[in-house]
């Protein structure tokens, strides 16, 4: 055996996942089709509805939301092909044979797939959306008071972190993707609607209560986080795949 | 050296192995037969630290799978069957993801990869898509993959399975080479004349508990005794009652010869030789007939399913 053969530290071993995991995202036509979708067409679709509604903050941070929030459902499919796709496909199998952590294998996965890419189209489509809008009468920097611009862009990315947790914890006992991607739908709408709902009441209302449902939420990714690697790992991925 | 000791592994209150050792030392081929779902694959991803042992102990290269199965895993080499390769990947790209995620730094694992698609005969492919390949082509990516991090044990689960004769016979070729690189390697297969051509020994195992092990030519003597032809000038069924009273199983006249078989040959054969010329047969020879290990094999479930 080569001497330069070792078992990698979980952080080592998620850096080489996450690595992978985005290559072959950026290889994916398909993919890269859906982040432009999410992160330049839509938002200026969407920022174009939006300038019409001068003077509703609640509103122009309504749609704000859904150009934050939907890149997320993109990537929790991309998530669900990463693991229930693996693990219908077999191609998790050589994997889980390598002395890499449980750990590093879902993390890798879950930011490489999922996370990651969906921060970058998220943010690009904020940006997409403010470049658009910027000096027009829906202008979200002039229209929706600052703190609460500042409380919701949060709000949405960490709910759509959220929806992707919650969606592979649902999903993760499916033996097809396409199983998976039915059962997700149980936490995809309430998410988006939730967000929605979220933006009418963050106006209106103090810091404290944006914060507390932000924390609220951290407590569930926390928690989806813990459940789905359990649910998640060698023993589960082998043996439920045959 | 792989070595199981009294693995026993139980899904829910079934026993899917039980209680099951062997050894497969350096540069030696141990052949994990079975029918499906004897426990094949659950004894392999045990013996590779993929999954947890219930009860026994396991060493991989002197790592202990169950203390450390990560160190263990860096130890394995592992084929599963189908190739279940990333395809839209290129073959460099896939071999060094594979080099790195066994502790190869990002440049060592490269060269490795040019070096590993070499030994498969794939360098001129290096930077095309897998998804380009074919079945034979892919087989030894997931060989190369098996490989890439160089592994004292290797664990063949169905190597050639799908695979095209003049593929299948590349790949044995290329799993001998491997006992001269003193690896240990486990190799179960359905298909018996691979067991017969490479192992030096067989491990049979029927619901999880060996019920045969040997080697090849060991298990093909054993189990229902040896079958033995006689030859005559004239084999007319008139003879039969030459064999009558005597301990043999399993008499058939065919054309030109009489068969038997029989765990006395030593008792039996002078006396079936005595009374047929005392009968009047022109007797020409006596010759063990050499029995296919796929024989033996199904002799041996067959007893085994008999018996449990």
């Amino acid at each position: 055996m080569t001497d330069d053969v070792r078992a990698l530290s979980a952080l080592s071993g998620t850096w080489v996942v996450m690595r992978r995991e985005l290559r072959a995202l950026l290889q994916d036509r398909r993919s890269v089709t859906m982040m432009l979708i999410f992160g330049l067409l839509l938002p200026i679709v969407i920022a174009n509805s939006a300038g019409r509604a001068t003077g509703k903050p609640e509103v122009i941070l309504g749609i704000l939301t859904e150009v934050l929030v939907f890149p997320y459902i993109a990537g929790l499919q991309a998530a669900l092909t990463a693991f229930v796709g693996e693990r219908e496909h077999g191609t998790l199998g050589p994997l889980l044979a390598t002395p890499l952590s449980n750990t590093s294998i879902f993390a890798g996965k879950l930011l490489g797939a999922a996370y990651l890419p969906s921060l970058v189209t998220s943010a690009v489509g904020f940006v997409a959306f403010i470049g658009f809008l910027r000096g027009k009468p829906g202008d979200p920097f002039t229209v929706v008071p600052r703190g609460a611009l500042i409380e919701m862009v949060a709000l949405s990315l960490v709910a759509g972190f959220a929806m992707v947790v919650l969606g592979l914890l649902f999903g993760s006992k499916a033996k097809s993707v396409r199983g998976a991607q039915a059962i997700t739908a149980v936490v995809v709408f309430p998410v988006i609607f939730g967000v929605q709902l979220l933006a009418l009441i963050v106006v209106n209302h103090t810091a404290l209560f944006a914060w507390t449902v932000l924390a609220g939420l951290v407590v569930v990714i926390v928690a989806g986080l813990v459940f789905a690697a359990r649910l998640w790992n060698r023993e589960e991925a082998l043996v439920s795949a045959g | 050296m792989i070595k199981l000791e009294n693995l026993v592994r139980t899904f829910g209150s079934s026993h899917a192995v039980d209680d099951l050792s062997m050894q497969v030392p350096d540069g030696s081929i141990v052949a994990l037969l079975g029918p499906n779902g004897a426990g094949k694959t659950t004894t392999v991803r045990m013996a590779a630290g993929l999954i947890g042992i219930t009860q026994g102990r396991a060493w991989i290269d002197d790592v202990d799978v169950v203390r450390d199965p990560a160190r263990a895993r860096a130890r394995a080499g592992l084929l599963m069957g189908e190739a279940n390769l990333y395809d839209n990947m290129t073959l460099q790209g896939y071999l060094s993801f594979f080099g790195e995620a066994y502790g190869l730094a990002p440049a060592t694992a490269k060269r490795r990869a040019g070096a590993l698609a070499e030994e498969v005969g794939l360098s001129d492919r290096l930077t095309r898509k897998i998804d380009s390949f074919s079945k034979g082509m892919k087989q030894r990516v997931a060989l190369a993959r098996a490989l890439v991090n160089d592994p004292p044990a290797l664990f063949l689960d169905e190597p050639t399975s799908g695979l095209d004769v003049e593929a299948a016979i590349e790949f044995r070729e290329r799993i001998k080479e491997f006992r001269h690189e003193r690896r240990s390697i486990v190799l179960c297969t359905h298909v018996l004349a691979e067991a017969e051509e490479l192992a030096d020994d067989v491990v049979v195992i029927q619901r999880g508990k060996i019920v045969a092990h040997g080697t090849p030519t060991q298990l093909k003597r054993t189990s229902a005794g040896d079958r033995y032809k006689v030859r005559l000038v004239k084999p007319l069924k008139k003879f039969e009652a030459a064999f009558k009273g005597l301990p043999i199983e399993d008499l058939r006249f065919d054309n030109g010869t009489i068969e038997f078989r029989t765990k006395d040959a030593a008792g039996t054969n002078p006396e079936i030789v005595r009374r047929l010329v005392a009968a009047g047969a022109e007797v020409i020879s006596v010759d063990e007939v050499d029995r296919t290990l796929q024989e033996a094999y199904v002799d041996i479930v067959r007893s085994a399913r008999n018996d449990g």
